[in-house]
């Protein structure tokens, strides 16, 4: 597995990676098809042989999302020993998917993430949390991965990664830990009033001026984004099964809450390392999969 | 007869004393993290000025979103009335009030004598107030008061995020690393706030004449911004953030001259 | 469409189940200002021109505060 080392002081950089399953083969496969997802943070691709993730890389989406498409799709290629014409059909997805340079189709990341969900945990997921780099979607979805409703915010940073990137920088505390960290105390305390991450931050200066822990805060600061997490699941319709993908989904400190605010818990997390069901890459991967029948229809099958 | 107005504003405490009618001192400080005391520094130092003691004034009205916190005031106003109340008293035809303070903004509707008929508020959001100005201001390493001037240079807008203070930081930053000038960008976050108080503005109806009051209506920037969206003349106040404390300032008066009768 | 005052929605394709469908959907430059687009119609009454003008009664309006 390749790692990207985390730049010293920057408590808000997350950890890029990529992997390959190494007990997996492509050759003599005719179906190997790529998902790239250019999200506004964070870039996803996964490389798909006959609709099973093979290869998968996560990088951060810089200035430049043609750019960002290329260079995270290479690394997903990268040790797998196949060349970009080896891709039968790739999918581009996203908020810069009409900028994905060597896509065959742009699909909407919300029917890529239905599909995405479908695929990691099977056909009785129902609703769907993706709570990405700047927008949290609600998403309802039938046995067969199809939308059948959604709801989405994209014009507020409370509840979003970027929103949490702000917090983790604000009390210096490592974004990967943030969740733990935040279940590390005694009593839950009350959620800060303010859901604007901007307002938040000053009440949370406030707070730590009181006496409050770093700790105390940061569970504060989850819970009243996990609030604004349910609230949407419940807009959209809480259907069971549920389960979060996107950068939270492995924010322990947000998914507890949040199945705990709404009463349901979620589908337990795959061994992503192992079995390439990486709920981080859900969109990603719907894309993939949804390339392979693409492919295969315009195959005459 | 003496009568004080205090605004507890989120950042500042800003503090009118009215003798018979006219305005005769302001003071004004930085709420902090105890406001209470803050204003009454403020207030203390605005009787100074107006060479009158605590026990002269006859009324004392706390208006603004930390009015509750307020120590030693006979009463509370909404700013909403506030406002248009100190929008009539000096511009006798204002009859749609937009003020702009550093967390909040909101649009009033008033008649002749000052009494609010509607209004709309922003939500608790810093993107459609003065927090917007400062954190994009930051982002682009110029000092807050260069804004504006800085805005009236450019010929167009670049596009960044209207929405919310960290979209906009971070669509700021990246127009930067792209060598984007600094007018274009400025102009931007100025139109970006703009739209939303029009939008706002235009939920409520727009009856001229427009007052346009708040910490943020002195910022050439916006102002020109907000003209140029919502197409219509804006009358603005000198002290334009004192509105607020006026209008508590005006409206103890009017509880005192009813007292009277 | 047509019956917007404000000219909010356009006509765009949509990937649907497998194929390229046009359907109406509310313009990028409103998306995100709708609710002060649509406050001069009344949506709340559900009898704005939209609503009234889609045949499959596929435009609804949810005015409430979270």
């Amino acid at each position: 597995m390749k790692e990207t080392p985390t730049e010293g002081r920057e408590f808000w950089r997350w950890q890029e990676y990529h992997r390959v399953l190494s007990d997996k083969s492509w050759k003599n496969k005719d179906i190997i098809t790529a998902g790239v997802d250019v999200g506004s943070v964070g870039s996803k691709a996964a490389i798909m042989i006959d609709g099973e993730v093979y290869s998968w890389a996560v990088m951060r989406t810089g200035s430049n999302s043609p750019d960002s498409a290329k260079k995270v799709f290479d690394w997903a290629l990268e040790g797998t020993g196949l060349k970009p014409n080896d891709i039968k059909y790739t999918v581009g997805t996203g908020y810069g998917r009409v900028n994905v340079p060597m896509a065959n189709k742009a699909i909407t990341e919300i029917a890529c993430h239905a599909k995405g969900a479908n695929y990691i945990w099977g056909p009785s997921v129902r609703t769907i949390l993706d709570v990405g780099g700047q927008d949290i979607k609600a998403i309802h979805c039938d046995e067969t991965g199809r939308v059948t409703s959604f709801l989405m915010n994209d014009k507020c940073a409370a509840g979003t990664g970027r929103g949490m990137e702000v917090f983790a920088d604000l009390l210096q505390i490592p974004i990967e830990e943030i969740g733990k960290v935040s279940l590390s105390i005694d009593e839950e305390p009350a959620p800060v009033s303010c859901t604007c991450v901007a307002f938040a931050k000053t009440e949370a200066i406030g707070l730590l001026r009181k006496g409050w822990t770093k700790e105390k805060v940061l569970a504060a600061y989850t819970r009243a984004m996990a609030i604004r997490m349910a609230n949407l699941v419940n807009r959209v319709g809480l259907e069971r099964e549920f389960v979060v993908t996107g950068g939270q989904s492995k924010n322990t400190g947000i998914v507890s809450r949040v199945e705990n605010i709404l009463g349901v818990k979620t589908l337990p997390m795959p061994n992503w390392r192992e079995s390439g069901l990486d709920p981080m890459v859900a969109g990603a991967a719907g894309a993939a999969l949804l390339a392979k029948t693409l492919y295969q229809k315009s195959q005459g099958n | 007869m003496i009568t004080a107005g205090i605004d507890m504003g989120i950042q500042t405490i800003k503090v009118v004393i009215l003798k018979d009618g006219e305005v005769a001192a302001r003071g004004k400080a930085f709420s902090g993290f105890e406001p209470a005391k803050a204003a009454e520094q403020a207030f203390e130092q605005a009787l100074k000025d107006a060479k009158a003691s605590r026990a002269e004034v006859s009324q004392v009205l706390a208006t603004g979103s930390g009015m509750d916190m307020a120590t030693n005031v006979d009463g509370t106003v909404s700013m909403m009335g506030a406002d248009a109340k100190a929008a009539v008293y000096l511009f006798p035809s204002a009859r749609t009030v937009i003020d702009i303070g550093a967390e909040e903004a909101r649009a009033v509707k008033c008649d002749d004598k000052g009494i609010m008929m509607d209004f709309v508020l922003n939500e608790r959001c810093a993107a459609g107030a003065g927090t917007f100005i400062e954190a994009m201001a930051r982002a682009l390493e110029v000092k807050l008061e260069e804004m504006g001037p800085l805005a009236l240079k450019a010929e167009r807008a670049s596009p960044i995020n209207a929405t919310c203070v960290i979209f906009g930081e971070s669509d700021v930053v990246t127009l930067i690393h792209r060598q984007e000038a600094k007018p274009e960008i400025a102009r931007a976050v100025f139109d970006a706030m703009a739209d939303r108080v029009s939008s706002m503005v235009h939920r409520l109806g727009i009856t001229p004449d427009v007052v346009l009051v708040g910490g943020v209506a002195k910022d050439v920037g916006f102002v020109e911004s907000l003209r140029r969206k919502l197409g219509v003349n804006l009358l603005i106040p000198e002290n334009p953030e004192y509105a607020g404390a006026l209008g508590a300032a005006l409206l103890a008066a009017s509880r005192v001259k009813g007292a009277q009768k | 469409m047509t019956q917007c005052p404000k000219k909010a929605l356009e006509m765009v394709t949509e990937f649907i189940d497998f194929e390229d469908k046009t359907v109406a959907a509310v313009s990028e430059l409103h998306r995100k200002k709708i609710r002060y687009t649509c406050s001069a119609c009344k949506p709340e009454e559900n009898k704005a021109p939209c609503v009234l003008a889609c045949t499959q009664g596929a435009i609804r309006c949810v005015w409430k505060s979270l």
